[in-house]
């Protein structure tokens, strides 16, 4: 590699450019990150290498069916959490936008009957074979999923209601494939928010009456944020307010939305 | 020449600091630092297998350099420019020197942020990073004499505004 005769760096150039402009190019610390922020970059870093690696790396078979059961369990644990007391763990990267913010929620707004509970009994309701979730979390905008395994669907207005053995097989099935399509949604949220908001989408077009469309509200606002789409965030989070007017996710739609720009201000 | 194999463990811990460093002198909101460095490192151990042997370093730098010119695209309407609301008012001649370091990275940050990516990309690398230019070139992706030009503009550009700035009456 051939090194040229290269111009002075401007911060030698001391008498010759304005005493301004030299000290914000000598004092530089505060690009740096501090200790704890490399800390907590590491930890992140490495939860993610370790989502990725488990939905890519591990071979499609049956004994991934634990692994399923863990990533639902994480939704629903992850959505139960943000509707009671918005305190997740690194791992769930579906509140990393408000988790910036300094705004904590309050802890009073009561969690029951809210689809975090419905969540939480169809996760532990899952078969223990053939529960293979979709292969791959990649780069890839596009939501691949076959038509043909959305078939079976659960209509919200059913969940509360005692269903037959046959209709909730089936029911099951519709809210693993529901479940399976908003936990990679969830999961994208971080690393790729456009790949987020695409399986949103999908979710809003193969589950219109899904248990779960509040919670992709959630992921799909939250996306919208993280692309910069804010103007698009605050329609969609006010159609939510007039759709779900009580619904215990309204408080944590408010703070992201409200608190997003403080959260990137310095 | 075969190339040599990279363990991702030991390229996150000598990049991680750089890495953040950079993707907040290439435009990332210091609130988003921290996600756009993951994406970084997701995209270093996914393309670990296709590592062509140059120096680490510059490779990483050219990972930073990409993903940061898309964060400024899709962030674009949330960029905020940092400084616009420091405090005017007097302060004690112990904050003085604080307060003086702040107005004055906030308007190099400023200065930065309407400059066009592939100029602030020069700069920073030149200037802040203090690599050589050919290192710039070869990262940014273009001949050195299109890295010399960018840069000359880049200076340009900064040297007005830090001039212009004084004009307008706002600092001694």
């Amino acid at each position: 590699m051939t090194i040229d005769r290269e111009p002075p760096r401007l911060r030698t150039l001391k008498g010759e450019l304005p005493d301004e402009l030299l000290l914000a190019l000598q004092d530089t610390d505060d690009d740096n990150a501090t200790p704890a922020e490399l800390a907590a970059l590491v930890a992140q870093v490495n939860g993610a290498l370790r989502q990725t690696s488990g939905e890519v790396k591990r071979p499609r078979s049956s004994s991934r069916a634990p692994l399923l059961r863990r990533r639902v369990a994480g939704v629903a644990l992850t959505f139960a959490l943000g509707a009671a007391a918005g305190v997740v763990g690194s791992s769930a990267v579906f509140f990393a936008i408000s988790s910036k913010s300094e705004r904590p929620l309050p802890s009073s707004v009561p969690p029951k009957k809210s689809p975090s509970a419905r969540l939480s009994t169809a996760a532990s309701a899952l078969p223990e074979v053939n529960t293979a979730p979709e292969p791959a979390l990649d780069d890839r905008a596009a939501p691949a999923r076959p038509a043909a395994r959305e078939s079976v669907q659960v209509p919200a207005r059913n969940q509360g209601a005692e269903p037959s053995p046959e209709s909730s097989s089936r029911a099951a099935v519709g809210s693993r494939d529901e479940f399976a399509l908003l936990a990679r949604a969830q999961a994208a949220l971080a690393p790729n928010p456009g790949l987020a908001l695409a399986l949103a989408s999908d979710h809003e077009r193969k589950f219109p009456n899904g248990a779960l469309v509040q919670e992709r509200e959630l992921v799909a606002i939250g996306a919208l944020l993280r692309l910069g789409r804010r103007a698009e965030a605050s329609a969609r989070a006010a159609r939510f307010h007039r759709q779900f007017p009580t619904s215990v996710h309204g408080r944590r739609i408010d703070v992201l939305i409200g608190s997003e720009p403080s959260g990137v201000r310095k | 020449m075969p190339t040599p194999k990279l363990d991702f463990d030991s390229v996150f811990t000598d990049a991680r600091p750089f890495v953040w460093r950079v993707l907040g002198r290439l435009g990332v909101a210091r609130a988003d630092i921290a996600d756009v460095c993951q994406e970084v490192f997701l995209i270093v151990h996914r393309r670990l297998d296709d590592y062509d042997g140059r120096p680490v370093r510059a490779w990483c730098y050219g990972i930073c350099v990409r993903v940061a010119a898309d964060y400024r695209k899709r962030a674009h309407r949330r960029h905020e420019r940092i400084g616009t609301a420091l405090p005017e008012s007097p302060v004690a001649a112990d904050q003085d020197r604080t307060l003086e370091l702040s107005r004055a990275r906030a308007r190099l940050e400023q200065v930065l942020a309407e400059l066009e990516q592939v100029k602030r990309e020069v700069f920073v690398l030149y200037e802040l990073e203090e690599l050589t230019m050919s290192e710039v070139a070869e990262i940014v992706g273009c001949p050195l004499q299109t890295a010399y030009s960018r840069l000359h503009a880049a200076r340009r550009v900064v040297r007005a505004a830090f001039g212009a700035g004084r004009e307008l009456g706002e600092a001694p």
